[in-house]
């Protein structure tokens, strides 16, 4: 699981303004947060940019499994 | 981080053939992907037996062949854009989210592309019509154009139902967003 809805949260951002700020659709959003869809790599920079962390932050999986 | 980059002409012709709204990310761009290369699959193995079909059956019934060529091309287009329609809907591509800022100017917009496509029905259907009585030779193209079968009423009527449907379809899309 990655942890992009819990870092989008901590900003008090919703789907939609997640979406505005790096110009994707919210449906995008929402299925990276579901682990439905595997963004690019550009993607998941702007992602970690906007919320203000990195991408080991955002995708990498401890070891406890969080 | 915003990406207002101006969409180039093949971007907003994909956009118009497929019916996706809002921007066309990385997720739409490969759903698109998907579809349009079942629908290319789809294609290749349809005329491939159609042509198969016209070398061993057209030789010796050329006027049968003609008619099942045009009725199975109808029949094939017809199940590839319910195709289409179905898979981008279950892809959510045709989805429009707009903030509430933005809620009233979309469905501005929307009315204004209902009157452009019933303004482009009227015409296509004004400049296409003539055609069909070219086969039977009655009339020349001008004069058809002059005096249409139907009148100039018909197109009028044909191109507010289209508008009017094509408004209806887009306004169902939009989804108003917090």
């Amino acid at each position: 699981m990655n942890r992009v809805s819990e870092y989008r949260e901590k900003q008090g951002l919703s789907q939609f303004a997640l979406s505005q700020k790096i110009g994707v659709a919210r449906q995008t959003i929402n299925l990276i947060e579901n682990n439905k869809y595997n963004p690019s790599l550009n993607l998941c920079i702007s992602l970690a940019k906007v919320l203000g962390t990195d991408l080991n932050g955002l995708f990498w999986e401890e070891e406890d499994g969080k | 981080m915003e990406n207002k980059k101006k969409e180039s002409l093949f971007t907003k012709y994909l956009k118009m053939f497929y019916g996706v709204s809002g921007p066309l990310d990385e997720y739409k761009r490969q759903e698109i992907n998907r579809i349009g290369n079942n629908s290319f699959i789809a294609c290749w193995l349809y005329i491939a037996t159609l042509s198969l079909f016209l070398i061993f059956y057209g030789t010796s019934h050329p006027q049968n062949a003609i008619s099942i060529f045009i009725v199975a091309n109808f029949v094939f287009l017809m199940i590839l854009s319910v195709y289409i329609i179905i898979a981008t809907k279950r892809s959510n591509l045709t989805t429009n989210e707009v903030s509430v800022d933005n809620y009233k100017k979309a469905k501005r917009k929307v009315v204004y592309k209902g009157i452009g496509f019933g303004i482009y029905f009227v015409l296509a259907m004004y400049l296409i019509t003539p055609l069909t009585s070219l086969s039977s030779g009655n009339k020349s193209y001008i004069e058809s154009l002059k005096h249409p079968e139907g009148g100039f009423l018909s197109f009028i009527v044909g191109g507010l139902i289209f508008g009017i449907s094509m408004y209806i379809i887009m306004r169902i899309r939009i989804k108003k967003m917090k």
